[in-house]
């Protein structure tokens, strides 16, 4: 017997095997190859288990309107919830100067004495003044660079003023210096201390990576001791480190996870090269997405044997993906939010005083391109969050209408991303056939499924404890 | 699909009955060709496509005959159902999208469109 029901959104895709659908909300479902041509033509049968499973988890419906549509539309709205506060992320660059040199540098940083370089006081001020118009009850105000702990008096203004502001806006202000941990001084850790400043650092895994990465023969030493200093300063929680994958990193998959558990890490973030600044110019990016989807494969199932040996130690972007895929809430990370996370989620106050999209719109302002300038910091701030170049942005920054993203089974977990696109394929809109953001994105949320259908028993314990970062479990 | 045909080693031909697989199910599947083929699409009637896919040069990757149009001939499938989906929830997704957000009146309207 043929029963008539209805439709509800969803997309879908074939993986090991089978075929995945996912709906609007995010919620997921395997079913046997086939499926979907009966779905889509009525010919299930209401005592069939899919069926029941299908309309238990809002893939078809009896009734024309769901009778929990109202529960559908809250839950559509939690996952969007990154939008409710706007801005929230207001990335001050204080310098472009630094003293590494780091062979795949985005920032298009400068030698360590060029102080026309450095954000003027006036421009920080005015920067603050804009970071505290934003909506957001929760900002994070982060220093980057350049090695931004180099113009210590700017960072300690910056922090300084913001608190010194914060009494009047009373929003929850969490501040991050971003810094290569080369040269905390007493001084800077001091201030770290006094104002809660959470250090976030780079490691690149052992010292002949971390040392070949940045150009210098002590980098790796210097920043351990940095790393060890801040620790003993402000405690072991309050130490981030994030790991950029060159192409020497690549053939050493397990030696930088080990050096991160040597270091006293739990966690690492597996992050490509970004196609800006040094990189762009220096790298095969083709073959470079290739060989990194399998370093982030062998990576990963090395970090779940560890896990399973009984050492709870997360990779962090796949437990942003899992986050996404696996519960009903939405994560912060900006480049995987659909509207944009630029301007709607994160806004960069450059050192020269203008104000950018996002950390790598004014990555390629350093060769001169401005598409994603927004404006200055003196002007104000609704030209600059609201203008007619923030529209345009926008207007063409979601997943769920842009070409080849519209039909996307991953759609809910993605996002877009229209300054990669420019970057790399001149055009803000993109053609997601030649992207590599879709590529990365489809491969790595392909494999988690494969994962998560194929080998169910041994990975979902240990990525529900990645989600909950319930380390007491172990 | 009506017939597949190997026009050369490095050029396959695909007839379509365009009242099965309509223009918009077609140009979907086709987008994701477009990093490797040259794309020749001759309407012949009312009912009636001719498509040719021509490897780009400078491809490295190479493709059989076979596997194209076994390929090509899911991809119709697969993009006719999607088709089949956005069409029959097209309303009930509008309806889904205006409760979960519609109710914010305080948002000031930016007009988008004029500016």
């Amino acid at each position: 017997m043929i029963n008539s029901y209805y439709l509800l959104p969803f997309r879908f895709e074939k993986i090991g095997g089978q075929e995945l659908l996912v709906n609007e909300l995010g919620d997921y479902i395997f079913v046997p190859i086939g499926t979907i041509n009966r779905i889509v033509n009525h010919q299930l049968n209401k005592k069939e288990d899919v069926y029941k499973d299908l309309i238990s988890n809002f893939f078809i419906s009896e009734s024309p309107i769901p009778e929990l549509i109202d529960n559908m539309a809250t839950r559509l709205r939690t996952k969007k919830a990154f939008l409710d506060s706007f801005t929230s992320l207001h990335i001050f660059v204080l310098t472009l100067r630094c003293n590494q040199n780091c062979i795949y540098c985005q920032a298009s940083s400068k030698d360590s004495s060029e102080a026309l370089y450095d954000m003027n006081e006036e421009h920080l001020f005015k920067a603050i003044n804009l970071m505290f118009q934003s909506p957001s009850e929760s900002i994070t105000m982060e220093f980057q660079g350049g090695e931004p702990s180099l113009p210590f008096h700017l960072l300690q203004k910056a922090v300084e003023r913001a608190a010194e502001l914060n009494e009047k806006y009373k929003k929850q202000i969490t501040y991050v210096l971003c810094t290569n941990s080369i040269n905390l001084t007493e001084k800077i850790l001091c201030l770290c201390k006094k104002y809660n400043i959470l250090i976030s650092t780079s490691l690149d895994g052992p010292a002949f990576i971390h040392n070949h990465n940045r150009g210098k023969n002590d980098s790796y030493n210097r920043s351990i001791e940095g790393i060890s200093k801040a620790r003993n300063y402000l405690g072991t929680d309050r130490v981030s480190a994030l790991m950029t994958t060159s192409e020497l990193s690549m053939n050493y998959p397990k030696d930088i996870i080990d050096n991160y558990l040597s270091n006293g890490f739990n966690n690492i973030f597996l992050r490509p090269l970004n196609p800006y600044g040094l990189a762009l110019n220096n790298t095969d990016w083709n073959k470079y997405l290739d060989k990194f989807i399998t370093f982030y494969k062998s990576a990963l199932n090395y970090i779940i044997d560890i896990n399973i040996r009984g050492n709870f130690f997360v990779e962090e972007f796949t437990a942003i993906l899992l986050r996404k895929m696996l519960t009903p809430f939405t994560t912060g990370f900006v480049d995987l939010q659909s509207p944009t996370g630029i301007i709607n989620s994160v806004v960069v106050y450059n050192y020269d005083g203008y104000v950018y999209a996002s950390d790598e719109s004014r990555m390629i302002a350093e060769y001169h391109d401005y598409t994603f300038r927004l404006g200055h910091v003196t002007d104000k701030y609704e030209s600059l969050f609201y203008g007619k170049k923030a529209q345009q942005i926008i207007l063409i920054g979601g997943t769920e209408f842009i070409a080849g993203c519209a039909d996307c089974a991953f759609q809910s977990y993605c996002g877009a991303d229209p300054v990669r696109n420019h970057s790399t394929q001149n055009d803000m809109y993109g053609l997601r056939p030649t992207s590599s953001f879709c590529k990365k994105h489809k491969a790595i949320i392909s494999y988690l499924f494969y994962l998560i259908h194929n080998e169910h028993d041994r990975v979902m314990p240990i990525f529900k404890q990645w989600i909950n970062k319930n380390e007491n479990e172990f | 699909m009506i017939n597949a045909e190997l026009k050369s080693n490095n050029a396959f031909c695909f007839t379509i009955n365009t009242s099965i697989f309509n223009e918009n199910v077609i140009t979907k599947a086709l987008y994701w060709y477009t990093e490797f083929f040259n794309i020749y699409w001759n309407k012949k009637s009312e009912s009636v496509s001719v498509i040719i896919l021509k490897v780009k040069p400078n491809t490295n990757k190479t493709y059989t005959f076979e596997d194209v149009a076994s390929k090509f001939n899911q991809d119709l499938i697969d993009y006719k159902n999607r088709d089949l989906i956005i069409h029959e929830t097209k309303d009930i997704r509008n309806i889904l999208y205006v409760k979960a957000f519609a109710n914010n009146d305080d948002f000031e309207d930016f007009n988008l469109a004029s500016e």
